[in-house]
């Protein structure tokens, strides 16, 4: 810790102590002097302040403050020297007075530099002289004021004036400038059209001519026309001056003049026309001339004549040409014109045929459809076609766009695709087909559509497609169904077919049996004959033969006919007769079979077999002692249907009338015939005319 | 060819009916060298005894058919063939006309058409 104890220790200031401590005068008035000096320093600083409140005009604040300071400090080192001497606090008074030695140095070297200026400083009576001529020079300065203010309206309106008139000669200036410029410009505008002029009348392909207005004479003319009349370049020169006249054709000089005149007269500015001019070797050229006259400007006075004059001798022939085409195109437009009327005509009636087409397209029974021919989309519709698919007014205008295939049932397409080929190709000029269209619903409905095209007439494209749609559904249905009847048809014929020739197998079968057990008993009767010795015996078994003969034909028969039933009985009659007759040991017996034709079935013809063989068998037997004699076998049928076996012979015929009675009674053969006569519900009737007849009367038979 | 010996030899599987065939023919004055009932049999037989007519049934026991035995007799021996067949099916009777038949007799077969057949075919 800083040790402040110092400041207040007395015995710091021994040594002054010491030095004081000789004489108390002296120390008086050290303390005396010292105190007033004190108090003296201390009252500068009030009287400074005073001043300086008074006169804050000088600038001299921080001087003054430092005096202040340096007055305080100096002040505040008596009075502390003045107060050492009493009471000993040595330490703060070295300090003050270090303090007073520092501002008064500082004061020092500020107040330096200040005293040129302060030696500056004007004394009272200067500024009093100063004062006064200061007031006599603002008496002056009032004076040369108030005529500065009129000076000065006067010096504006100056320069009003002036700025006016500077303004006038800009604008005058820059009118000039401008003028100069439309000058410069006009002129080399004028002279370029000059050159223009000339390179344009030199180099012109037309002829050119200036001449003088008043004489008619050429002044100068181009090459151009000197060579279209016929002149030489060098010629040139005589050109001009000659008069314009005597180039035209005498015939055209007075349509010329005619024309100059107006032209002078200011009644026409351009004078054209086509006139004959002549050429050097005086024929004469088609030429159309242009003349025009300059004017001057000011008085009016047509001052230059200028011709153009172009070879048109080559346009005459052709116009001549045209005129001739012309009349010719007339005479076709005519044609034309009147080939248009018949085709408007045509055209009319076309669109009345269209609009009966249109009206017979909507109101249609049968679907009609148009479309694209190359893109196959549908156009349009009818109202038929909608209602035929299912789909309402408002389902077909949507469907309009769409693809038409998209209406046929995809089993159908491939056919229509290349259907739709031979139509574009024209192989074909209407396809007809029958398919199945699909509705709106999806299920498929038949339909026979006739598709063509509208071709162009011109180029032969396909413009339209038509197609007609009739609905074939029930049609389709029914017929479907009858097909399917007729397949089960034919199953069912064939399955009856089949059953049949296997009934027809089977019966063929059954016949042969029939026939082989047949041989088996004429085997057996054979054996049994060959082992009787009595000859009776021996005769019944071979008759008995003849009988199973008889069995095993009628199946034979029956074997052998269409419809293994039934059999015609008249060959039949006349092969079992025969055999009969053959096999009997009678050789001079004639035997005649006359038979209608009858269809007889087993039921019939069995009977019916043993019956004759019976008879003939009889006859043979008992008619003939002699061994000759004829048998006659007829089968016929009476008007009434029934049918009449006649079995009679030329014989000895009988001796008396054989009765029959049961089983026992009467011959084997005789009870046989009864029998079976009996059998077929018929009736017998036998007598002897020139030999015995046996007329047997049978219903016909049911089977047949 | 040596020469057929006079004998007939008759094929039928049914006996009776070959039996009833054979008093027959020896009704005839004939001689039966023997009764087949097969096609295998009727060649051996009529290879053996070389026949100089045969009567053939048409359905026989066996493989094959009274055709086809008549053909190979017909070829290998040479005798001459009667049919005798209880079947008239028009297939039958096609083949038969193939095979030189002598004579076709249908079943019953009656004693005169019998003889008639057998006289004819032999000449006699």
């Amino acid at each position: 810790m800083f040790d402040w104890g110092w400041l207040i220790n007395p015995a710091a200031t021994a040594v002054r102590g010491v030095c004081l401590a000789a004489a108390p005068g002296v120390l008086v008035m050290h303390a005396a002097s010292d105190t007033l000096n004190g108090l003296a320093y201390l009252s500068i600083p009030a009287a400074l302040i005073i001043f300086s409140r008074r006169r804050p005009d000088v600038s001299f604040a921080g001087l003054g403050r430092l005096f202040v300071g340096v007055v305080l400090a100096g002040g505040a080192t008596k009075l502390l020297a003045a107060a050492t001497l009493a009471t000993p606090f040595s330490g703060a008074e070295p300090i003050v007075r270090l303090l007073a030695a520092l501002l008064s140095f500082a004061a020092a070297l500020l107040f330096w530099p200040l005293v040129p200026r302060m030696a500056r400083l004007p004394s009272a009576a200067q500024l009093e002289a100063l004062n006064a001529t200061l007031h006599q020079q603002t008496q002056t300065v009032d004076q040369i004021r108030a005529d500065g203010v009129e000076l000065r309206g006067a010096n504006i309106e100056l320069e009003r004036r002036v700025a006016e008139r500077t303004a006038e000669l800009s604008t005058a200036n820059a009118r000039l400038t401008a003028l100069l410029a439309q000058r410069d410009s006009d002129q080399q505008a004028l002279a370029l059209s000059e050159a223009e002029f000339r390179a344009s009348f030199e180099a012109s392909a037309v002829g050119k001519a200036l001449w003088e207005p008043k004489t008619i004479r050429f002044l100068r003319a181009n090459r151009a026309l000197a060579t279209m009349l016929g002149y030489g370049e060098e010629e040139l020169a005589s050109v001009a001056g000659a008069d314009g006249f005597q180039f035209i054709a005498p015939d055209d000089r007075v349509a010329a003049a005619i024309g100059f005149g107006q032209l002078v007269t200011g009644e026409l500015d351009v004078f054209v026309g086509e006139r004959r001019f002549l050429k050097k070797d005086g024929s004469s050229l088609w030429c159309r001339a242009a003349v025009t006259l300059v004017r001057d400007p000011e008085s009016g006075e047509p001052i230059m004549g200028i011709s153009e004059i172009a070879d048109i001798s080559e346009n005459r022939r052709a116009r001549d040409a045209q005129a001739a085409a012309q009349r010719e195109l007339e005479k076709t437009i005519a044609e034309r014109t009147e080939a248009l009327a018949q085709r408007t005509a045509d055209q009319q009636a076309l669109a009345l045929s269209e609009a009966q087409f249109r009206a017979s397209f909507e109101a249609a029974a049968v679907g009609k459809a148009q479309w694209d021919p190359m893109t196959g989309r549908l156009l349009r519709a009818n109202r038929a076609l909608a209602t035929m698919l299912g789909y309402g007014d408002e389902d077909l205008s949507q469907a309009r766009g769409s693809d038409g295939v998209q209406f046929v049932s995809e089993d159908d397409r491939q056919k229509t695709a290349v259907g739709y080929m031979q139509l574009l190709t024209g192989e074909k000029h209407v396809l007809i087909e029958e398919k199945r269209f699909l509705k709106k619903d999806g299920s498929a409905l038949w339909c026979r559509s006739s598709m063509t095209f509208v071709r162009d007439p011109q180029t032969g494209e396909p413009i339209l497609g038509i197609s007609e749609i009739e609905d074939l559904d029930e049609y389709y249905r029914v017929r479907e169904a009858l097909l399917v009847g007729a397949r089960e048809l034919e199953q069912t014929v064939a399955e009856r077919t089949e059953a049949l020739a296997q009934r027809d197998l089977l019966l063929r079968e059954v016949y042969h049996r029939v026939k082989n057990n047949l041989q088996i008993v004429d085997s057996m009767l054979v054996m049994k004959a060959r082992r009787v010795s009595d000859p009776e015996a021996k005769e019944a078994l071979l008759a008995l033969r003849g009988r199973i003969y008889a069995l095993g034909l009628v199946h034979h028969q029956l074997m052998n006919s269409g419809n293994l039933k039934t059999f015609d009985a008249a060959p039949f009659l006349h092969e079992l007769s025969t055999n009969i007759v053959d096999a009997g040991s009678a050789r001079d017996v004639s035997l005649t079979v006359r038979a209608v034709p009858l269809e007889v079935g087993l039921d019939f013809g069995i009977p019916l077999g043993l019956l004759v063989t019976e008879l003939v068998t009889n006859s043979l037997k008992h008619a003939f002692p002699e061994g000759r004699g004829a048998i006659d076998v007829c089968l016929g049928r009476g008007r009434d249907g029934a049918i009449a076996l006649t079995v009679s012979d030329d014989g000895v015929g009988f001796e008396r009338p054989q009765p029959s009675v049961g089983p026992a009674g009467g011959g084997f053969g005789t009870r046989i015939v009864d029998g079976l006569v009996a059998q077929l519900k018929g009736t017998l009737s036998m007598r002897n005319d020139d030999g015995a007849r046996i007329e047997i009367r049978l219903p016909a038979p049911v089977a047949a | 060819m040596s020469a057929l010996a006079d004998c007939v030899l008759v094929v039928d599987d049914e006996f009776m009916i070959a039996e009833g065939l054979w008093i027959q023919l020896e009704d005839m004055g004939l001689t039966v060298c023997g009764v087949a009932g097969s096609v295998a049999e009727a060649l051996a037989m009529a290879q053996e005894h070389r026949p100089k007519l045969v009567l053939m049934d048409v359905r026989l026991s066996g493989d094959g058919d009274g055709v086809d035995a008549a053909m190979a007799i017909h070829q290998l021996v040479g005798s001459k063939m009667i049919f005798v067949t209880g079947s008239s099916e028009p297939k039958t009777l096609e083949r038969i006309k193939l095979d030189h038949a002598s004579a076709v007799l249908t079943k019953p077969v009656s004693e005169r058409k019998l003889k008639e057949a057998v006289r004819t075919v032999l000449g006699l």
